[in-house]
């Protein structure tokens, strides 16, 4: 991956439109077909948030990868494949943080 | 290409500085009104910013005093109303965000080796937006009118059954007219930041404030529209009587939370990111070394710009929000602490392993780190719902969030109004006074608000004029309206300090705090042209590697050392690399912008007095003031464009190539009315979602073929568009002016479909709020469209009157841009409002 400043911003938007899609997806499946309270979180909603958002991780873990790999030449491809590591890693962690809860608690109540 | 900075013979400092301010010097009396010039206009802003925060800050003390003993008759409970929605309003619109983007229109330039921000013009109409805007919402105050709804303005308490009478009207109209200035200045930040920086400057050299406004100018481009959105909407619902937020007629009270919150929230980000910015700038120098980990705080600010976006719901816990998607929004909000931590730890190792300085700046920025650090804990304690439910709408609330903005924005300001004070003035402040200020001002603060946490955690409920006494609240409330006293005392002390400095101050020496920017070199005070010649700059530190810099640019010995030409330019370079691409001309003083921002004023009391046909009329001559502003921009006769022989070999002005400021002006106002739009489509989503019985009709009442046409009509024009700026960059400017008619022919047809649309389809705004939802949309197009269609004539016109062309085939580029918006907004607006519905909507 050639070290620019777009990789300053890209993941983290993503993560931003993984994040909505994510809240707003479950509202429409609870309005829809919401899940039975008494499953608790063991739910195919609970399933398919915490599947996307292990794919979504593992894009952004990549991406960090590759990032941090990237042959860098000069002080500023150094700073943008450095900068763009962190911040990759930042969106695949704040991925896996935010979606944790759907392992605990039911969608839609 | 030569190197346009290499060395050039010294000149006679006097005699160059003759030269330039022929060209840049700000005429004085009444046309004193007419500059553009960014250190005028910045400091303008500063001064209303802080006039603001004088008239905010007497609202304050007057709620102190209201609150100060139980059963108090000093104020009853709409005047109460009244000031605590103007103080939270006036803080936060016209002091928090004006005052930083205005110190940061003063400074940027200066640091980053430009002449003026890119567009001096628009600065200028943002500042008059500013302060006609903010004259007419404080007027409302002396006219008893003031909005009492708060500064979050909830529905339905802002709406005409609870708040009728024109105290919210002030705030829509009042706030999203001062919305327009900030909006302006942020996207006149976010360009000059990026195209108009000294030559070798890369994004890895920018100084570290520059950073921070890049970053704090596409939160607000991104974040302001939400409520620029909900704010007409709201305004629609109170005096058109068209429904969106009205749960009678299938709106829901809800969406304007999302949509207010959808700002809010990044808002708090947006005033805190530039304080943080200055911080670390002042940090490294008052330790005398670098900034620990300059790379590890960028992305820090850049995490938080990202994550605060998705922090909102944390302001709506207690509306009935699904668990889990509270708790999303809890876990972002405690992930947002550790950027947040990162920049605290790098200013501490740079604290640490430098030789700090005791200075006045020095003893606010401790004071900064205590409270900010106090008020980010309380807040990582907010981000867990079931405490959050147990203090919401408590004074637990109120400390935590005056311990975020003033320590994490009041106090690091005035850590910069100190440090750049001998800047503006070219004097010292008082030692004595400024050391009595902060710690009158330091002890006053944390006896206000840190016994309002326990006041709170009491059960002592927010937006209440008064209360019982024997409920445990008299002693806390009477300690925090005492030190409120203290408080004010010492913001008093400060600012004679400021006042008297300017008469009394001792004269600084060149840079007294031994800074490493290049503010410091333009002169203190400076000058209106900042640099006689701009120097390569390929450090992140160019005062302290290179200690003559401002000799040298005085003499003229870098690049554009010469102003005999007339024209006012500074250097065009590539935005990652800092690579020099043009020479950027940037235009002198002007009316317009004051006369643009005067009819807007007239427009915005024509709605508020619902004096419709005057709005009309005042709408279409501030539109015919705009688009004749808009034919002196670019290549113009008598701007000094057509002698360019004086320009470093290889370089071309910018009107006479395909890039130019105007081009990424209009690319980030594009992305503004982006998020204006994803904000309205969200809007008729939700309601679909949210609203009992909400689900649109299968058959859309806009039919499903027509939107489709109109967007055919604009694909058309777009398509004539590209077409002319492919045959430009091909060096053919054949038929161009019948390619621009063209397109204008096509955008008419587009809009006559749309006010088809709009005319003939059942559509009962006042009845439904899903009808609301397409007429307002249909309108979004239909102005959009109709300003391509003008924009495509007026390039039209230039191509008869010369220029535009062959050799200045820059605009249509840039009209070009909006027309993509165009297409595409029409596109998704068939697709979600007639396509969708179709698959997914209701059968009778």
């Amino acid at each position: 991956m050639k070290p620019h400043a777009w990789h300053l911003v890209i993941g983290l938007t993503l993560w931003f439109a993984w994040f909505c899609a994510t809240y707003g997806g479950l509202a429409v499946a609870c309005a829809v077909v919401p899940p039975l309270p008494a499953q608790g979180a063991w739910t195919w909603l609970n399933a398919t948030v915490l599947l996307l958002a292990a794919v979504v991780t593992a894009a952004f873990g990549v991406a960090a990868w590759a990032s941090a790999r990237a042959p860098a030449a000069g002080e500023r491809q150094r700073f943008m494949a450095r900068a763009g590591t962190a911040l990759y890693a930042t969106a695949a962690l704040s991925t896996a943080v935010v979606a944790l809860p759907a392992v605990l608690l039911a969608p839609c109540i | 290409m030569t190197e346009p900075t290499a060395t050039a013979p010294p000149r006679d400092a006097a005699e160059l500085h003759a030269e330039f301010e022929a060209v840049w010097g700000n005429p004085k009396g009444w046309r004193a009104l007419s500059v553009v010039n960014h250190t005028s206009i910045a400091n303008r802003f500063m001064v209303t910013g802080a006039v603001s925060f004088v008239i905010a800050g007497l609202l304050g003390m007057l709620i102190r005093a209201q609150l100060a003993q139980p059963g108090q008759g000093f104020m009853g409970a709409e005047a109460y109303n009244q000031v605590f929605t103007m103080h939270g309003t006036m803080m936060m619109f016209l002091f928090a965000v004006p005052i930083q983007q205005g110190l940061a229109a003063y400074l940027l330039p200066k640091m980053l080796g430009a002449r003026d921000l890119a567009f001096p013009r628009l600065g200028a109409f943002g500042y008059w937006c500013y302060l006609f805007g903010g004259l007419i919402f404080t007027s409302s105050l002396l006219l008893g009118l003031a909005p009492n709804a708060g500064w979050f303005m909830y529905t339905p308490l802002s709406s005409n059954t609870y708040s009728p009478g024109m105290g919210a009207d002030f705030w829509l109209l009042g706030i999203t007219f001062i919305e327009i200035a900030t909006m302006a200045a942020a996207i006149d930040i976010a360009v000059s930041i990026l195209r108009t920086r000294a030559a070798g400057m890369g994004l890895h050299q920018l100084p570290i404030f520059a950073w921070s406004m890049l970053i704090t100018s596409m939160m607000v481009i991104v974040g302001f529209p939400p409520l620029i959105l909900g704010s007409i909407l709201l305004e629609l619902e109170r005096s058109a009587g068209w429904a969106f937020f009205d749960p009678t007629r299938g709106g829901d009270p809800i969406l304007w939370q999302h949509l207010f919150w959808l700002f809010g929230h990044p808002e708090v980000y947006i005033i805190f990111l530039p304080a943080a910015g200055v911080v670390s700038t002042l940090v490294a120098v008052y330790a005398r070394r670098p900034l620990v980990g300059y790379r590890w705080v960028v992305v820090s600010m850049i995490g938080t710009g990202f994550i605060s976006f998705g922090l909102w719901v944390h302001h709506m816990f207690a509306v009935g929000i699904p668990a889990l998607s509270q708790a999303f929004f809890s876990m972002a909000s405690m992930l947002v602490a550790i950027p947040t931590g990162i920049q605290l730890f790098a200013w501490i190792a740079t604290l640490w392993t430098g030789r700090p300085v005791w200075s006045v700046p020095m003893l606010w920025i401790a004071g900064f780190l205590v409270i900010f650090v106090a008020g980010g804990l309380t807040g990582v304690m907010l981000a867990f719902v079931p405490f959050n439910w147990q203090v919401h709408d408590t004074h637990f609330v109120v400390a935590h969030f005056h311990y975020v903005l003033i320590g994490g924005m009041l106090f690091p300001l005035i850590v910069g109004i100190y440090h750049w004070l001998p800047h503006f003035s070219g004097r010292l402040p008082s030692d004595r006074l400024s050391k009595v200020g902060f710690w009158l001002t330091f002890i006053g603060f944390n006896g206000t608000f840190l016994v309002m946490h326990w006041t709170g955690l009491l059960g002592m409920p927010r937006r209440v004029y008064t209360y019982d006494a024997g409920l445990g609240w008299d002693l806390p409330n009477l300690v925090s309206s005492v030190f409120s006293f203290v408080m004010a005392f010492g913001i008093a002390t400060l600012l004679l300090d400021l006042v008297l400095h300017w008469r009394h101050g001792r004269k600084a020496p060149f840079n007294p705090w031994h800074a490493d920017t290049l503010e410091w070199a333009s002169g203190t005070p400076p000058r209106a042209y900042n640099f006689a010649s701009l120097p390569r700059i390929a450090t992140r530190h160019p005062l302290w590697d290179m200690p003559d810099l401002a000799d040298t640019i005085a003499t003229g010995q870098h690049a554009l050392p010469h102003a005999a030409h007339g024209r006012r330019e500074t250097l065009g370079v590539d935005p990652v690399s800092g690579r020099v691409r043009e020479v950027i001309l940037l235009p002198g003083n002007s009316w317009w912008p004051l006369l643009a921002g005067g009819l807007l004023a007239l427009l915005c009391i024509a709605l508020l007095l619902k004096l419709y046909a005057m709005a009309v009329v005042v709408a279409l001559l501030a539109v015919g003031v705009l688009l004749r502003w808009s034919w002196e921009n670019g290549a113009r006769p008598g701007a000094g464009a057509e002698s360019t022989r004086d320009l470093p070999q290889g370089l071309k002005l910018h009107p006479h190539t395909f890039d130019g400021p105007g081009l990424w002006g209009m690319g980030l106002t594009m992305l503004a009315d982006a998020a204006l739009y994803a904000s309205l489509l969200f809007g008729w989503l939700y309601l679909w979602t949210v609203v009992p019985d909400g689900q649109p009709a299968a058959a859309s009442p806009l039919g499903t073929w027509p939107l489709a046409v109109v967007t055919g009509a604009f694909g058309a024009g777009l398509w004539l568009m590209q077409s002319a700026v492919r045959r430009l960059r091909a060096g053919d400017d054949t038929g161009l002016h019948m390619r621009l008619w063209g397109a204008a022919v096509f955008g008419v047809a587009g809009c006559a479909g749309l006010l088809w649309l709009l005319l003939t389809a059942d559509l009962q705004p006042e009845l439904r709020a899903q009808d609301s939802v397409l007429s307002f949309t249909l309108l979004f197009l239909l102005l959009h469209g109709a300003l391509a269609a003008v924009l495509s004539a007026l390039q039209a016109l230039r191509v008869h009157h010369g220029r535009v062309g062959f050799l200045a085939p820059y605009e249509p580029g840039v009209v070009a841009m909006l027309w993509q918006f165009c297409a595409l907004a029409n596109a998704l607006a068939w697709a979600l409002m007639a396509l969708l519905p179709m698959a997914f909507g209701a059968v009778p």
